[in-house]
């Protein structure tokens, strides 16, 4: 059994994309046990742009999923001492899917689909003698036995492979629109079923096509292109989602608790975000990455493994991110509580005598969500984003780490290069954009649903 | 003589529904013509086309406006600038939001000055303040908007409408948003106005009272309609239209008291003060306070309703809030059925929550956007540990619904999907939900329009002989006090002036401050 030769090799990440998917499972069982929120949700999804953006979102995060199951091969076997040895470095289902990518290294840039390198290079001549041209690549269009027949290649096994996808998601769909027909359903089905072959046809081309040529080029050491923007996929979506979901709990409770007890508590809380404020942020993330790269010199006994510490690192800078950037969501919900405290219904249920836990969470809390979502998406994509930077400047995450903002810093040199080397950049900001695009549309639409004078005047586009 | 402005035959649409239909009306120089109607039914809109300064979204139709000679939907919209301001000027509701906080008032109307006639001599500004009554002109000239009182501000927008000598004055509900003594001030002064300038007045009003003092012709809107035009005396006397029968009706009648019985005290209010500290400085100091509260005594009785009756900012409410622990008080005692409750903690006082509920204002801010009928008026219920089961609670609620005059079915709505004498209702249901023994209402019918106002209150006054429950009245519209208060305290400062039974405080009062106040109350003629 070859294809058990393998150990479950979990990252700190991991766990944590995986409790975050539970709990997600979790809230969904709620939402649909309570018909009130049944039917806001089903709002969202029977808007057009909300169902489309959730797909998008959802292919994402199955990327991400994928990419977060994690294992070593077993090494063969070197010596007859009996021990099991496993490889050092880490797999994930992703690698497996994206296998045709791998291990077709060419020595420098390339471009997309292209069959020559990039830079010129001194060539023998069988004939003796020395010339400079741009050499062949060594895996991108291998299988050609004619280099004129690049372009035509190109076309044809494009469409075959957009054809060869294309029917059986046709067959599903109109399997499911005949199955569909007897129940009555107001999702906008045609849109979905856009969405959904678009998203398998260029999927499913770009991996069939990679087995032949490098999609999105090579990178300054050869590696594709597609490959690292694909896995960075994980590295967005974790350090969105996570940053956020630390900077969430503090923001919303030491806001809405400024805003709703004032007096001392107030004061603290001030004072806290006033001090945090003044220190200018990207210092303070310098900072503490330092320190956790002192962490992982001093024990090295913890991170046995390369990937260990890219990870440990990671899920750090994550923490760090969030626990810099509550300030700006605090002070918003502070300031909004303050206001909804002195409104009639509040001053009502003081009046009912309802505890004051109560009152925070159903009347304050609810009547702060479109701050929080508006919040959430922002600062989803702004850590994105800052990712970037970081890298940048070299506080961000391991550069073992395949990460868009380690794509665009390593691609940064290159643009003032003439014929500018582009790809990089683009697969990065691709993806970096349809991702934060399908976001912030997504919570456009929940923070519509949600908002009951918003329901009922005709947004459901 | 040809009439200064005519309206024909107005048509004003938004998307598929016509909002003014067919509108039309003419205004005499030196006439005040006042167009009547609830919210809702196209009288401000009228005006705004009249400006043609319709939002975005709503079209005039057809119809046409004369002003003089000329046509205003034929002018170029750089004509129609001209217009505006020079010869048709506006008043608005809120002066509070009309005028810019960051400039001076002499620059404000200054600007108006310089837009229409090129200059802004200091002289024309301080005759213009003179005109409408600031005292003090060539001091205030300097002042922000701040400094100055709800009714002088009402008086500076005056001055700043009359700046360029306009024919036509359109005022929007020009005192909706002032205490009665100061509305009083504002009516004679734009009545002067129209005299010494033969001024024409457009009054876009909900208040029969004020159309009563001040108009010559009235006009009655209902649904972007035109029911019934009739000069004063015709109008109030005879009404042709049922509408208008019912807008007049539903005033409340001047001398239709409520009978005076004794009953046993309930609650028991001594000299309760309520001060707010004023602080200072880094640490805060408390440097002295605000005595909203200072020293307010005054029983109710079981049963009986006592109105609290003050202009803005007397501290009416904040007894209110006192009452229901919402402020602490800074001295006095407060006794409900004999218990002292002023000083009581919170988990102390809970048990009075079920006994002493309360009524708000702004029906629209005082229920959760984001909570249902139901979980509204079940909060409390909840709150308090009443109502049993769920199965019971929830036919309680259905019962407290049809109670109030809505139904059943409106139990899984929100709060928008209402009327603003609708959720008035909720907020009824809300509170006699706990079966309490006091309701503080405040000012729970000043948002309404006449007609509901008049069914909001009958509501309430079924309430309570079903229920026998006690209830402080607070207002400042003394209209209604005949006919709902048992006894009436007349309070300003801070402190009470006057109290009484309301037949002898309504029509003998003692103190001069009630007297001022009653007189400044707009009268209609006695109709048959």
């Amino acid at each position: 059994m070859e294809v058990f030769d393998v150990r479950l090799h979990l990252l700190w990440s991991d766990i944590l994309i995986f409790l975050l998917v539970a709990s997600l499972c979790a809230f969904i069982v709620t939402v649909v046990r309570n018909p009130l929120a049944r039917k806001r949700w089903s709002q969202v999804f029977e808007s057009r742009i909300g169902s489309a953006s959730f797909l998008v979102i959802l292919f994402y995060v199955l990327v991400a999923l994928t990419d977060s199951v994690h294992f070593q091969k077993k090494l063969d076997q070197a010596g007859d001492s009996g021990e099991v040895h496993y490889a050092p470095e880490v797999t994930s289902l992703l690698d497996l899917a994206l296998a045709p990518m791998l291990g077709r290294d060419e020595k420098t840039y390339s471009a997309p689909f292209a069959i020559h390198s990039f830079a010129k290079e001194s060539m023998e001549l069988p004939e003796g003698g020395v010339t400079r041209d741009y050499p062949r690549l060594e895996h991108g269009g291998s299988h050609l036995d004619d280099d004129s027949q690049h372009g035509a290649d190109i076309v044809v096994k494009s469409m075959t492979v957009i054809g060869w996808t294309l029917v059986p998601v046709l067959i599903l769909i109109f399997l499911h629109h005949s199955l569909m027909k007897k129940r009555s359903s107001r999702l906008p089905w045609p849109v979905i079923y856009f969405t959904f072959s678009a998203i398998v046809v260029v999927s499913s081309w770009a991996l069939y096509m990679s087995q032949f040529y490098h999609v999105l080029g090579t990178d300054k050491v050869g590696q594709d292109v597609l490959y690292g923007a694909v896995k960075a996929v994980r590295t967005g979506v974790l350090i969105g989602t996570l940053a956020t979901l630390v900077t969430l709990p503090l923001a919303v409770l030491l806001g809405i608790s400024a805003g709703y007890f004032r007096g001392w508590i107030d004061d603290v809380v001030q004072y806290i975000y006033t001090t945090l404020n003044s220190i200018p942020g990207i210092l303070l993330i310098a900072a503490s990455v330092l320190l956790i790269d002192v962490y992982i010199e001093t024990h090295p006994e913890q991170f046995k493994l390369l990937s260990d510490r890219a990870d440990f690192k990671f899920v750090a800078l994550c923490f760090i991110l969030g626990m810099t950037s509550w300030t700006g969501l605090c002070r918003l919900l502070r300031a909004e509580t303050l206001k909804l405290s002195q409104l009639e219904y509040v001053q009502a249920a003081h009046a009912f005598g309802v505890s004051r836990w109560r009152v925070i969470m159903r009347h304050i809390l609810p009547n702060t969500t479109h701050l929080i979502l508006i919040a959430l998406v922002l600062d989803f994509s702004g850590f994105v984003l800052a990712e970037a930077v970081l890298s940048y400047i070299g506080v961000g995450v391991d550069p073992s780490m395949k990460s868009w903002g380690n794509m665009i810093n390593e691609a940064r040199a290159e643009l003032a290069r003439e014929p500018v080397v582009w790809w990089s950049v683009i697969a990065a900001f691709i993806l970096m954009f349809v991702l934060v695009l399908a976001a912030n549309l997504f919570s456009d639409r929940v923070r519509d649903a949600f908002d009951p004078r918003m329901s009922g005047s005709g947004d459901n586009k | 003589m040809k009439p200064l402005l005519q309206v024909n035959n107005l048509v004003i649409g938004a998307g598929g529904s016509c909002l003014v239909d067919d509108v039309s009306f003419e205004i005499n120089a030196g006439e005040v013509f006042a167009l009547v109607g609830e919210s809702g039914s196209g009288k401000s809109l009228t005006s705004l086309a009249i400006m043609r300064l319709l939002g975005e979204g709503l079209s005039i139709r057809g119809g046409d406006v004369q002003l003089g000679s000329d046509s205003l939907f034929a002018l170029s919209e750089t004509q129609m600038n001209a217009v505006r301001g020079r010869r048709v000027a506006m008043v608005f509701q809120e002066p509070q939001s009309s005028l810019n906080p960051v400039q001076t008032i002499g620059k404000q109307i200054g600007e108006v000055l310089i837009l229409h006639r090129g200059n802004a001599p200091d002289t024309a500004i301080i005759e213009l303040l003179n005109e409408v009554g600031i005292p003090n002109p060539e001091e205030r000239l300097n002042w922000y908007p701040h400094q100055l009182s709800g009714g002088q501000k009402q008086r500076v927008m005056i001055a700043m409408a009359l700046a360029c000598e306009p024919e036509l004055l359109i005022a929007d509900e020009p005192t909706t948003a002032l205490d009665v003594t100061i509305q009083k001030q504002i009516l004679e002064l734009l009545n002067e106005l129209r005299r010494s300038r033969e001024l024409a007045v457009l009054l876009i009003t909900h208040d029969m009272g004020v159309v009563a003092e001040m108009a010559d012709r009235i006009a009655v809107m209902r649904h972007g309609k035109i029911l019934e035009q009739a000069e004063r005396s015709q109008f109030f006397v005879n009404p042709s239209h049922e509408y208008s029968r019912q807008l007049i009706h539903a005033l409340p009648q001047p001398d239709d008291y409520l009978e005076y019985e004794t009953h046993s005290p309930l609650l028991d209010v001594q000299d309760v003060k309520v001060w707010f500290p004023e602080r200072r400085g880094v640490l805060q100091r408390v440097v002295g306070y605000t005595k909203a509260v200072n020293g307010v005594s005054f029983t109710i009785g079981r049963g009986e309703t006592l109105a609290l009756v003050g202009e803005s900012g007397s501290g009416k409410s904040t007894v209110g809030r006192a009452i229901l622990r919402l402020e602490d008080t800074a001295g006095g005692t407060i006794r409900f059925d004999g218990d002292e409750i002023g000083q009581l903690n919170q988990r102390r006082f809970a048990s009075y929550r079920k006994r002493i509920q309360v009524i708000f204002q702004d029906p629209f801010s005082s229920m959760n956007p984001r909570m249902t009928v139901r979980d509204i008026i079940e909060e409390g219920m909840l709150s308090l540990g009443l109502g049993g089961t769920d199965e019971s609670r929830e036919t309680r609620i259905r019962e407290l619904l049809e109670r109030v005059g809505l139904e059943a079915g409106h139990l899984n709505r929100y709060p928008h999907e209402f009327s603003g004498g609708q959720r008035q209702r909720i907020a009824i249901a809300r509170a006699i939900a706990v079966e309490p023994e006091l309701i503080i209402c405040d000012e729970p019918t000043s948002a309404l329009d006449v007609s509901i106002r008049g069914q909001v209150l009958q509501l309430l006054q079924e309430l309570q002989e079903e229920m026998g429950l006690s209830y402080l009245f607070i207002t400042h519209d003394l209209s209604i006090i005949p006919h709902l208060a048992h006894r009436v305290a007349v309070m300003r400062n801070g402190q009470l002036v006057e109290q009484g039974e309301t037949r002898q405080v309504m029509t003998a009062p003692v103190h001069e401050y009630t007297q001022h106040l009653l007189q400044a109350v707009p009268r209609i003629p006695e109709h048959a």
